[in-house]
This record gives C-alpha cells, sequence and structure tokens, in this order.
C-alpha cells in the first residue's frame, strides 16, 4: 500500500468533500429514517472512501461514488416508497377508532390546532382543525407516526374507551387524561396491569380530573361513529411519542403499553400530573412497565 | 418471544444483501463500514453493498429480530476514535442465517446433479 505522507493523511481534501457531498445528499432519504441511520451512512461512506483513496487515489474514489449514487437512488426511492403505500386512505375504516384517524391523518408531521389550551366547553365553539405543521415544542428528533393496522386491538379499545372517558365527562375533546383512563378501564392490557400494580384506580384518576378540570355544562351531541373527539395536541404528541417508543424498542405493533409509556414520556399534561398527585412517580411507574413487558416476554418462552 | 420455525420459513428467501450481513456477523460483533468491508472482501469486489442497501436492511433485519445493536464503541482499527454502533446477531437470526444457508446448499446439490456445477474437487494432499 502506498504510504506517501499524502495517502497516509486520512482527511485528505477529496474525501471530506465527499463526505460532505454524501451528507446533503441524505436529504432523499424520508426523514425519519435518516434521523434514524443517518450519521451511520455518513460514517461508513467516508471509512469506505478513505480505504478507497488510500488504495486508489481519485479515481478510486470516482468508482465508489459511481456505486454509492445508484445505492443512494435506488434505496432512497424504495424507502419513500414503502411509507408512500402505507398511506392512510381517506375512507374512514371502521375499525380503528376515530380519535386515532384524527391524529394519523398523515405520515408526517401534523399539528391539531385549538382554539386554546384549555377545554373548549361550549357548544358553539366544538371544533378543532388539524393543519399540516410541525407540533408544537417537539424536539429536533422526528417523531414517527404510527400506522392504523399497527395499533393492537386493545390499545384501539383503549382509545375508543378514552373517546367515552370525556363523553361522560361532557368534554368535547381527548386530553392525556381520558386516554389515561380509557388505559385504566381497558382492562386486560399490560397498560392496565401495571397501572393496577401502581395501585392507580379508574375512580380516584376521575375523582382528580373533575377537581382540575371539572364537569362540561353540555353534553357532547353527536355518537362516536361519526362526531370525532378530536385529540388535545398533547394527547396527539403522547401517540406519537408511543410511537416512538414501540420504534426503539423495535416492537411492531403499537401495544397500550406503548400508550402509557408515552403518557410518561410526556410527562407534562394532566394525566402525568394526576399520576404524580397520586404518589406515582413517573420514572418508576416507566421503569414497572419495562419490568411487566420484559416479564411477558420471558414467559412466552 | 418463542420462535416458532413458521417464523424461520417465513422470512425465507432471504434477499442477497439480508443473508451476506447475516453471514458477515454470524462470527462475531461488527459496526457498518465492518460489515461492508467483510462482504467485499470476501466475494473480492464482486458484491459491494452501498452505505443505503446497508442500513435499509439493518432497520428491516433489527425489525424482524434478527439482528440487534451491540453498544457503540470507537473502532481500534480505525484512524479516528468516533464511536461507531455495532451489531450482532440474535439467537433467531442465527436460526435464520442456518435455514437459508441449508436451503442454498439443497439448491447447489441439485445443481451439481444437474451437471451445471461440477463436483467438488478435492484439495491437493486429499481431504
Amino acid at each position: 500500500m502506498d504510504t506517501s505522507p499524502e495517502r497516509r493523511q486520512y482527511a485528505a481534501r477529496p474525501v471530506a468533500l465527499s463526505t460532505r457531498i454524501y451528507r446533503v445528499l441524505l436529504a432523499a432519504y424520508p426523514s425519519d429514517f435518516r434521523q434514524a441511520y443517518g450519521r451511520h451512512m455518513t460514517q461508513a461512506f467516508r471509512d469506505a472512501c478513505r480505504e478507497t483513496y488510500a488504495a486508489d487515489g481519485s479515481r478510486g474514489l470516482l468508482v465508489l461514488w459511481c456505486h454509492t449514487l445508484a445505492d443512494l437512488v435506488r434505496t432512497a426511492m424504495q424507502e419513500q416508497a414503502d411509507r408512500l403505500t402505507r398511506k392512510l386512505p381517506h375512507v374512514p375504516s371502521p375499525t380503528v377508532p376515530a380519535v386515532a384517524r384524527v391524529a394519523l391523518a398523515e405520515p408526517a408531521r401534523l399539528e391539531l390546532v385549538g382554539s386554546s389550551a384549555t377545554p373548549n366547553l361550549t357548544a358553539q365553539r366544538r371544533f378543532l382543525m388539524i393543519r399540516r405543521r410541525l407540533f408544537g415544542p417537539v424536539p429536533p428528533r422526528y417523531i414517527p407516526m404510527p400506522l392504523p393496522d399497527r395499533f393492537t386491538e386493545r390499545a384501539r379499545r383503549s382509545l375508543r374507551l378514552a373517546d367515552g372517558e370525556a363523553r361522560s365527562l361532557n368534554h368535547n375533546y381527548i386530553g392525556t387524561e381520558h386516554v389515561l383512563l380509557g388505559l385504566i378501564a381497558e382492562h386486560e392490557g399490560v397498560a392496565a396491569e401495571v397501572l393496577r400494580e401502581l395501585h392507580i384506580e379508574h375512580e380516584a384518576v376521575r375523582e382528580r380530573v373533575l377537581f382540575i378540570i371539572g364537569q362540561g355544562d353540555h353534553p357532547v351531541t353527536g355518537d362516536a361513529s361519526t362526531d370525532d373527539l378530536t385529540l388535545t395536541p398533547r394527547a396527539a404528541r403522547v401517540i406519537a411519542l408511543a410511537s416512538a417508543e414501540a420504534y426503539t424498542l423495535h416492537h411492531r405493533f403499537l401495544g397500550t403499553e406503548h400508550l402509557l409509556l408515552g403518557l410518561l414520556r410526556e410527562g407534562d399534561g394532566i394525566a402525568a400530573g394526576v399520576l404524580e398527585a397520586l404518589g406515582v412517580r413517573l420514572d418508576e411507574a416507566r421503569a414497572t412497565t419495562l419490568r411487566v413487558l420484559k416479564q411477558k416476554e420471558e414467559g412466552d418462552n | 418471544m418463542e420462535h416458532t420455525a413458521r417464523d424461520v420459513e417465513a422470512l425465507l428467501p432471504l434477499t442477497p444483501a439480508i443473508f451476506a450481513i447475516l453471514l458477515s456477523l454470524a462470527d462475531g460483533e461488527r459496526h457498518g463500514y465492518g460489515i461492508m468491508r467483510e462482504v467485499a472482501a470476501r466475494s473480492e469486489g464482486a458484491t459491494r453493498l452501498g452505505p443505503g442497501t446497508l442500513y435499509r436492511s439493518i432497520n428491516r433485519m433489527l425489525a424482524d429480530g434478527m439482528i440487534e445493536e451491540a453498544g457503540e464503541r470507537a473502532d481500534p482499527t480505525a484512524p479516528d476514535d468516533e464511536r461507531r454502533r455495532y451489531y450482532q446477531l440474535t439467537p433467531f437470526g442465527r436460526l435464520v442465517a442456518e435455514a437459508e444457508a441449508q436451503r442454498l446448499a439443497r439448491l447447489v446439490g441439485l445443481a451439481r446433479e444437474k451437471r451445471l456445477l461440477p463436483e467438488p474437487r478435492l484439495a491437493p494432499g486429499g481431504a
């Protein structure tokens, strides 16, 4: 191998330039893929450039570029196509709870613009608009949105129950507190088990919520199948965080446990406040959830 | 999670890229470029994994439970001390790799029967 000082220098200009260009070209990939792997892809490409340049000089680099460009174009298109084919159909599916459909309208960043952060209890002003915008205070890391068919039946049931909880309180929105009530009411999932272990009871939570927010003035008109109660921005964020948790744990389906983890991760809504008021520390609850999940996994073996 | 034989079969046949990665991880953990380098070296340059193909495959293999992350650390043989993410086979991944290798071995045997492949020659001095 040629050991001239120039070749040995690993920060050679053509290598550094190639790496910079590659990093820019990574924009072709979907942003969640880029967030997860961009750094590693750039690193691997730089390593490859270094070795090739050291062995074959600029000609070797050129050959590497040809191959890498073809690889980039092909795989970026494949990744983009994967996301497009999972696009949610606009015809509402009866198996997906209305609330989840609202939050999952786009496999991209979206924001629920509420009229205000506090519950909107007057019948006239009962609407929320969904627009494509960045979530409020979202961390720089992109949060992948879950796909409806990725929800387990229990997760969907708990969201339907959350809808019911909101209506029973005459609330015309679904907030983190209703999601929590829904998880408890679902009764059979991992989240319900964890909450039982933490001695969190449905009645206690409901009382707290009534204490904090109060009952709505009018019953919510319309039934659950046609009149979508929309999620507060924070509740939608909980679902997105639930998806991120499932993604991090390499679980393919989003279950009640991920919804609970998302609630705990969000940390700031009414649900988190209620849990803390009832004596639960969020980090301990998270550890308990992960432990129960692990036990279940090992119990299956 | 218990993996049944059906889970393994459901993943076959593997794409060439995925099988190449499994092979490369079969004798120890590696980071991304380490996998790329071994695949190129073993095939004498015939098969080259690009970063896009590599990480797209890794993503899928992680989701299917064939591989897992094995921590991040610097590579002692690299000129810099940047942290690199290492990957390793899971027991399930090993099962899948074995199943695919057997499938290919059966096909190779068939090709030999049909005279598409020469019979294996003994190394000089006997096997």
